[in-house]
């Protein structure tokens, strides 16, 4: 996985700047410490009207430590690198425990680390001009579109992750994360009715994702989204079959599988999932796969958040559970190997069990022939996001895209479709899985414990043969 | 249990220290004064209009499970904004956590600069002086009590709230997690028109949350909190542990109802999140960009004339309570909609002059929102549905403001003849926003909350179930 040329990343804080954070950290005892240091800069501009609406720059710069001692976490976090201030930080994160000074290895620097964000063109050196020209053919074409199209508010906001992770178990290692995000919101009316579309995407890469999917697709898809959606019926509601469009129906598995696999929840024992390692969770058909390694997608990583290389964890297959995704904590404590999966949203936070990017392995079924078999179901193509309760696993989510399937075809499109269902209960109903695997264009964040943090899904076309859908018809 | 009490060095328990504190406070604020000054001579040299805003924020909490604690936080931050406002209102925003001098200066420089590649806006810029100052009232919502914190103590509060959640019922096993936090945030602004404003607050909280499990091996969670500016209003530690309780087991025995047309009781948890909804559509922003369904409704009956809603920004000791806006606008009471009839938008500066509409101090959002209660009790309430769905609790997403389209996940009772006969879950409600707000049958006499935006009890007509 190493890369020879990977450029160097600076470090935020010297190696011995940090054994001193570390070893005033475990003066009073415990497991283990780390510190996270972080320079993040983010830009965005939205573009409305024809016009530049916002310009933004924010700069954030913190320092996290965290002291473990058992179960037991104490945390801390400043906004300045001066010393005094950092190793006072230290000391209120070791008030949690109450023994001897332990002792921190000496750090060494991770080497050969992957280099898993490499861009053509790196966001930090594109002028603001030449954003605002992607803008506008954003919004010119999505006018273009239709004459219903009554508003469009396009966006492209990135930026640069910096940090540098050093651990009381000699772990020493820096990062530099880049991330783009560039979308489209459209507004149609037709009479009194109003609808909206949208379309979005980015990931770990530079300018050159524009020439992957053009200002142009993106307009269109926003715009396209919206007309659909003011011809759209009302959506029945009632127990039927469902077919995923592949891609971003995703968020099936997120909600329904991902989050209830985290370790922290299992080791407490209140997911749905706990204790089940082993067992038939779902059809022989599924197979669930969480991996940090796919190279420029918005959830891939070189490191995670404590320092440890992620790689690729099955986490279900042919049906049987075969893990958790563990953060440090959670694997010290069940006795397995970290899964790099310890993220966090920033300094002011702890890192916890995170998904990188998830989804359901392709199948062999053709897509086509999919639809084909169903009578009377739903196809369900964009959403708008979706929940879950962990311990009873129950999830829902809002389906902005759909149509209905009539007799093997899909037809005509609804409008304020919800899924709704039991995790283990819909992954036991896979019926089907298309061989066309395809992961969300990266738009995706994912909210745990008030955090929010970038993440990838996908999912080839699947047939569940049941699930409750919410609608006024 | 054997909560262990790591107390913040920031805690000082003897009186004379907290004078000290206080002066920190003071000398702290003085550096905030000292860097908005520094932001505001450098967008004046540069010849722009502009505002800075300086904010500071010291917070702890824990986590609590099964007694024990799980985690202890603390920190102190800061940071600052700066908007520069060139010729023509072009205008960027600039942000920085590094309040040294020279990241301050870099950050007024950076706004300066990309303000130039914005595009002339007629309604960009500052609110006029006239609209800008402090409602009056005291407020009172910076409470003495933050300098002496016993850290111990706050911790006691979660871990006797999750005992007494497990003290409601054998079938609660186990604990997601309790916790507690308190905070101090100031924040000062000041803007090159001369207008200058700050406010200081403190804010206290706590919540429990457990799980359920019965005999066929199914979970179900139960949590409940409560949050207040001053310490001494936190709900008492019986109501927030019986109540997390309560709600861990009341869905065991759940069947999903057939999928149609029913009326639905909406408990005020979740009323209060239709509010929410209102809130949104009749906000400034959506309104201009004709992204509501309640965009060209000023004036009409778009409710049931049983509904007011009432935006209230000087409740004193109130959770959103403040003298003005983000940028310096006035506070005042809003009547968002008086009996059924929209009377008015919530609007920033931008909005208000795009639109047309008088001034109501909303840059940074909504502030308490209320809907003024009725005279119907639950058992009232519940005659009234006679057969129909209780809504205890809404999941996830499923609202489009713009054609007003809600579809929700939900959970709560069957009710026939105005008796609950069963729990229901898995299963959706789908509507108007439109129609459910004219749909209001009958509100409730319930005690207000203390949460920002509250709502009592709703009977509504006008959604559809998504069930078997």
């Amino acid at each position: 996985m190493s890369s020879p040329d990977r450029e160097t990343v600076a470090h935020l804080l010297t190696p011995a700047s940090c054994e001193r954070l570390l070893s005033a950290a475990l003066s009073r005892g415990g497991d283990a410490a780390d510190v996270y240091a972080q320079r993040s800069v983010s830009r965005s501009i939205s573009y409305e009207e024809g016009k530049v609406k916002t310009a933004r720059e924010d700069v954030s710069l913190g320092v996290g430590i965290r002291v473990v001692s058992g179960e037991r976490t104490g945390y801390a976090y400043c906004e300045d690198l001066d010393e005094a201030t950092m190793l006072a930080t230290a000391r209120r994160a070791a008030l949690i425990a109450s023994g001897a000074q332990a002792r921190a290895t000496a750090l060494g620097e991770l080497v050969g680390l992957p280099d898993r964000y490499r861009v053509d063109r790196p966001l930090v050196s594109v002028a603001t001009g030449e954003r605002i020209a992607l803008l506008k053919r954003m919004s010119e074409r999505a006018f273009a579109h239709d004459a219903r199209v009554h508003w469009v508010s396009c966006y492209i906001a990135d930026g640069e992750d910096q940090v540098t992770i050093a651990a009381s178990d000699g772990t020493f290692v820096s990062d530099r994360r880049p991330m783009l995000r560039a979308g489209v919101n459209v507004i149609a009316r037709e009479g009194d009715r109003r609808e909206t579309g949208n379309s979005g995407g980015g990931g770990r890469v530079g300018l050159e994702y524009f020439t992957r999917r053009t200002p142009e697709a993106l307009a269109d898809e926003a715009a396209k989204q919206a007309m659909t959606l003011l011809s759209a019926v009302e959506c029945p509601a009632g127990a039927m079959p469902v077919v995923l469009a592949p891609a971003t129906s995703g968020i099936l598995i997120h909600e329904a599988v991902g989050h209830g696999l985290e370790a922290d929840f299992n080791r407490k024992g209140v997911s749905t999932y706990s204790g089940k390692v082993g067992e038939m969770v779902a059809s022989p058909l599924v197979t669930v796969v969480d991996d940090g390694t796919i190279a420029n997608d918005r959830g891939c990583i070189n490191v995670d958040d404590e320092g440890v290389v992620p790689g690729k964890t099955v986490l279900i297959e042919n049906g049987r559970l075969k893990g958790y995704l563990n953060d440090r904590l959670s694997a010290r404590l069940m006795g397995v190997e970290p899964t790099g999966n310890g993220r966090r949203e920033s300094y002011a936070s702890v890192p916890i069990p995170r998904m990188r990017v998830t989804y359901l392995a392709a199948g062999s079924d053709d897509p086509g022939e999919i639809i084909r078999s169903v009578e009377r179901g739903l196809y369900a193509v964009n959403f708008g996001g979706g929940s879950v309760d962990i311990s009873k696993g129950d999830f829902n989510f809002h389906v902005r895209e759909a149509y209905l399937i009539e007799d093997g075809r899909i037809g005509r499109p609804v409008r304020g479709a919800t899924l709704i269902g039991n995790g283990p209960e819909v992954l036991r109903r896979v019926a089907k899985v298309g061989h066309d695997l395809a992961l969300s264009d990266g738009m995706w964040t994912c909210g745990k414990d008030g955090q929010g943090c970038p993440v990838g899904q996908g999912l080839p076309t699947t047939l569940i043969s049941e699930m409750t859908v919410g609608g006024r018809a | 249990m054997s909560a262990a009490s790591p107390s913040s060095p920031s805690s000082p328990s003897s009186p004379s220290s907290t004078s000290s504190e206080a002066s920190s406070d003071a000398a702290k604020a003085r550096i905030g004064e000292a860097l908005l000054e520094l932001a505001i001579g450098a967008l004046r040299a540069a010849g722009c209009a502009g505002e800075a805003g300086w904010s500071r924020r010291d917070e702890w909490s824990a986590q609590v499970r099964k007694g024990e604690v799980e985690k202890v936080e603390g920190a102190g931050t800061s940071g600052m904004r700066v908007t520069a406002f060139g010729p023509g209102n072009r205008f960027a925003t600039c942000s920085t956590s590094d309040t040294s001098e020279a990241s301050v200066r870099a950050t007024a420089a950076k706004a300066i600069e990309l303000s130039a590649f914005g595009d002339a806006d007629a309604w960009a810029g500052l609110p006029p002086t006239s609209e800008c100052g402090l409602a009056e009232g005291d407020l009172d919502s910076d409470d003495p009590a933050y300098a002496r914190l016993d850290h111990d103590r706050l911790i006691h509060l979660a871990v006797d709230a999750e005992r007494l959640a497990f003290a409601v019922d054998p079938r609660i096993t186990n604990s997601h997690r309790s916790g507690v936090s308190a905070s101090r945030s100031e924040s000062r602004y000041v803007s090159t028109a001369g207008v200058r404003a700050g406010k200081a607050s403190t804010g206290f909280g706590y919540y429990a949350t457990v799980v359920a499990q019965d005999a066929s091996g199914e979970r179900q969670t139960g949590g409940y909190g409560t949050s207040a500016r001053r310490l001494a209003d936190l709900k008492p530690v019986a109501i927030i542990g019986a109540e997390a309780g309560s709600r861990a087991i009341r869905g065991f025995g759940w069947r999903k109802i057939p999928s149609g047309p029913t009326r639905v009781l909406l408990h005020r948890d979740v009323a209060s999140s239709l509010l929410g909804l209102i809130i949104q559509a009749a906000s400034g922003g959506a309104v201009y960009r004709g992204s509501t369904f309640l965009a060209a409704k000023l004036g009409q009956q778009v409710a049931a004339p049983a509904l007011t809603v009432i935006d209230e920004p000087m409740i004193r000791h109130g959770l959103a309570s403040r003298p003005c806006d983000g940028e310096g606008v006035r506070s005042r009471t809003t009547s968002i909609i008086e009996s059924g009839r929209l009377a008015s938008f919530l609007v920033d500066g931008y909005a208000a002059r795009r639109l047309g509409h008088p001034y109501t101090g909303h840059l940074g959002g909504h502030t308490n929102v209320r809907v003024v209660p009725g005279s119907a009790s639950w058992d009232d309430l519940l005659r009234e549905l006679g057969t129909g769905l209780v809504v205890h609790q809404f999941h996830g997403f499923g609202v489009d403001i713009a054609s007003g389209t809600i579809s929700k996940g939900v959970s709560g009772f069957q009710v026939v003849d105005g008796r609950i006969t069963h729990p229901v879950q898995e299963v959706t409600i789908a509507g108007n926003l439109a129609e459910i707000f004219q749909g209001i049958r009958a509100i409730g006499d319930d005690p207000l909350d203390q949460t920002s935006v509250s709502s009592p009890s709703m009977l509504i007509d006008g959604f559809t179930v998504g069930g078997t």
